[in-house]
């Protein structure tokens, strides 16, 4: 495409002005190629190559893992195993391109499983083709026939061991939450997008939910697991290249813990930034206008002639009325 | 049960359709009165030989159809619409570029002397210079801002560290696109108030107008709705930037962007599609060396005599050295 592009340029400029023949000729060469490449570009797009089992674990780790695990245990969202058989294809598929949807249409087993997980949306993979979800779903081991009793028992055997943390730690993700210090990969500061309503923290960003009691809901293993491996794609580019290292995870973590400790007695302080936007937008309008005004003032602001021309137009309106 | 709840006919659910309806119906009944209006002024004051120039209803009804534009795009966005989001984000771009390319090669050589804005300040100048001041300098502090979070993220997301820096950049990038859109509002009111600028208008013009208006206004609720976007836009939209230049779209973060985000980058992308064909076309001539060079000093050597002496009237013509 780009040669094709370049090409087009430099042929174009390249060739006479008179060579008139040769100009239409050439023009609808270049259309015509232009109009292969666009169709090239379309039909790539459209064609979806099946993808493999190897695609399916890259996948499941890109998109599914920071949330669920291939075992039952339960990470965010419920473990996995065995979900083949639980659930028919179909129904997995629509549910992972809109989880929302389905709850919103009333099916029962998605309900069930919205309120079971105390009303925490999963996010929608819309962008992911049939072909991406099966080969994902493939991977998904499924339940061992003999452990079927001995699943409950198993979960309470091994708690996940809780993360340890202390008041420097949280102190320290208040900075890298706010940005006044940097991540060591140079990812963008959480503030951007996300805001927490916290004493001493700017209002953040509405790009992206409001976090202030994201510990309360997802606890250390969502909240860790979801900053080292972003599900959501916008995070996820943002952080590409850029992942933050566990000491940072964990004073992040420390940080959501005291603001959803806060939280109860804490204000909403998201609409600070409208009226810092808001007011200092207006009160910057007034003053930038004052000074490009005064700057250009010398201008000339009518034409050579606009003081004979309303001489002669006094009391003959029909002229340029 | 009632024709609404019925599932019958889906599309009668929601507002869409009659909104459609609707605009059809006023369409047609302004239509109607507008021939009758005619055929009146004809029958009382004959034919009349130079066509009235009005476009403030060209106007209104482009500003309506942006709207209508806009509605679609963000229902079909949102209500994830086949293939929408690969058509608009990763076919699009590619499809203006060349378009703009291939345009801007053939109205050089074609009407290479007519590539300008056409400047209408000789036949109105005092709003101009209300108007197009704060507009141009909003519009390109605007965009030299979105070019260095383009070209430099990484300097961008640094600045944007210390809140205080981070409001800072927020509250001047707001002004300014204050200060574009009070231009382009005082701008739009003189070149449709004025008679003698109506005579040098076209319909392109309205289209300019009313994409510049899409633009801003999403803009300014971008800032004000998905704030903090001096720093998300690097740390994001960057890499979907770069993924177009690289010929490898990337359309994962863009997808799952609010729908005025959406229409920001659309409507962005629109904007280069119809630069050779609109006064856009002053971006590819802007006189940059303006700036730079010394006064000219301008005489014209016609032939006094000569013009007195000439035979070669032409109507509405000046004669020259002929």
């Amino acid at each position: 495409m780009m040669h094709i592009i370049v090409c087009i340029v430099f042929r174009n400029l390249l060739l006479p002005s008179n060579f008139e023949e040769q100009f239409t000729l050439s023009d609808m060469r270049i259309l015509r190629l232009l109009s292969i490449s666009a169709g090239l570009i379309l039909g790539g797009q459209l064609i979806s190559i099946p993808a493999s089992a190897q695609d399916g674990e890259a996948l499941f780790k890109a998109n599914c893992a920071s949330c669920h695990k291939l075992s039952s245990k339960r990470l965010v969202g419920p473990g996995l195993e065995g979900i083949n058989e639980k659930r028919s294809e179909e129904w997995l598929i629509s549910w992972i391109k809109d989880p929302m949807k389905m709850v919103n249409d009333g099916d029962a087993e998605a309900v069930a499983i919205f309120e079971e997980y105390n009303k925490l949306p999963m996010t929608a993979f819309g962008f992911l083709s049939d072909d991406e979800i099966k080969a994902m779903l493939a991977i998904i081991p499924g339940k061992p026939a003999a452990a079927e009793g001995a699943t409950a028992e198993a979960e309470e055997e091994e708690p996940v061991a809780p993360m340890e943390y202390t008041e420097e730690d949280a102190i320290a993700g208040q900075l890298l939450f706010t940005g006044e210090s940097r991540f060591v990969n140079s990812g963008p500061s959480c503030v951007t997008c996300h805001h927490v309503s916290f004493p001493g923290v700017m209002s953040g960003g509405l790009l992206a939910k409001d976090l202030t009691d994201v510990h309360g809901r997802l606890l250390d293993a969502g909240v860790s697991s979801i900053i080292s491996a972003p599900p959501f794609p916008a995070m996820a580019d943002a952080y590409n290249g850029k992942s933050l290292t566990d000491e940072e995870v964990l004073q992040l973590t420390a940080f959501f813990k005291t603001v959803n400790n806060n939280s109860p007695e804490q204000a909403d302080t998201s609409s600070m930034g409208f009226i810092q936007l808001l007011g200092g937008g207006f009160i910057g309008l007034i003053v930038w206008l004052v000074i490009i005004y005064a700057m250009w003032s010398y201008r000339k602001k009518e034409s050579v002639k606009a003081d004979i021309f309303k001489r002669q137009l006094k009391g003959n309106d029909s002229v340029n009325s | 049960m009632t024709l609404l709840e019925s599932n019958f006919l889906p599309l009668f659910k929601g507002t869409f359709l009659y909104t459609v309806l609707g605009l059809v119906a006023i369409a047609i009944i302004v239509t109607v009165i507008l021939y009758f209006r005619a055929q009146r002024m004809k029958r009382i004051y004959g034919v009349m030989e130079e066509p009235k120039k009005e476009f403030a209803w060209t106007f209104w009804i482009m500003l309506i159809a942006a709207g209508l534009a806009v509605f679609l795009i963000k229902e079909g966005l949102e209500g994830g619409v086949g293939m929408l989001n690969t058509l608009f984000f990763a076919a699009f771009p590619y499809i203006t570029v060349a378009i703009f390319i291939l345009g801007s090669i053939y109205r050089y050589r074609n009407t290479g002397f007519k590539v300008s804005s056409l400047s209408t300040q000789f036949l109105e100048g005092k709003q101009l210079f209300w108007g197009s001041q704060p507009f141009h300098w909003g519009i390109l502090f605007l965009f030299v801002g979105h070019l260095v979070a383009f070209l430099f993220p990484r300097s961008v997301i640094g600045w944007n560290g210390e809140p205080v820096r981070l409001l800072i950049l927020e509250i001047s990038s707001f002004v300014f696109a204050l200060s574009a859109l009070y231009g382009l509002i005082v701008l739009i009111y003189r070149r449709l108030g004025t008679r003698r600028i109506s005579m040098v208008t076209n319909k392109m013009d309205m289209l300019v107008y009313v994409v510049l208006f899409t633009q801003i206004t999403s803009g300014l609720g971008i800032a004000l709705f998905a704030r903090w976007g001096s720093t998300w836009f690097a740390s994001t939209l960057t890499p979907y930037l770069r993924s177009i230049f690289a010929f490898n779209p990337d359309i994962a973060a863009v997808t799952a962007m609010p729908w005025f985000v959406q229409v920001h980058i659309i409507s962005a992308f629109f904007i280069i599609a119809v630069i050779p064909f609109s006064r856009f076309m002053h971006f590819l001539v802007a006189p940059i060396d303006y700036i730079w060079r010394n006064y000219q000093v301008v005489v014209w050597n016609y032939n006094r005599k000569l013009i007195r002496k000439s035979t070669r009237h032409t109507f509405g013509r000046k004669i020259k050295n002929h």
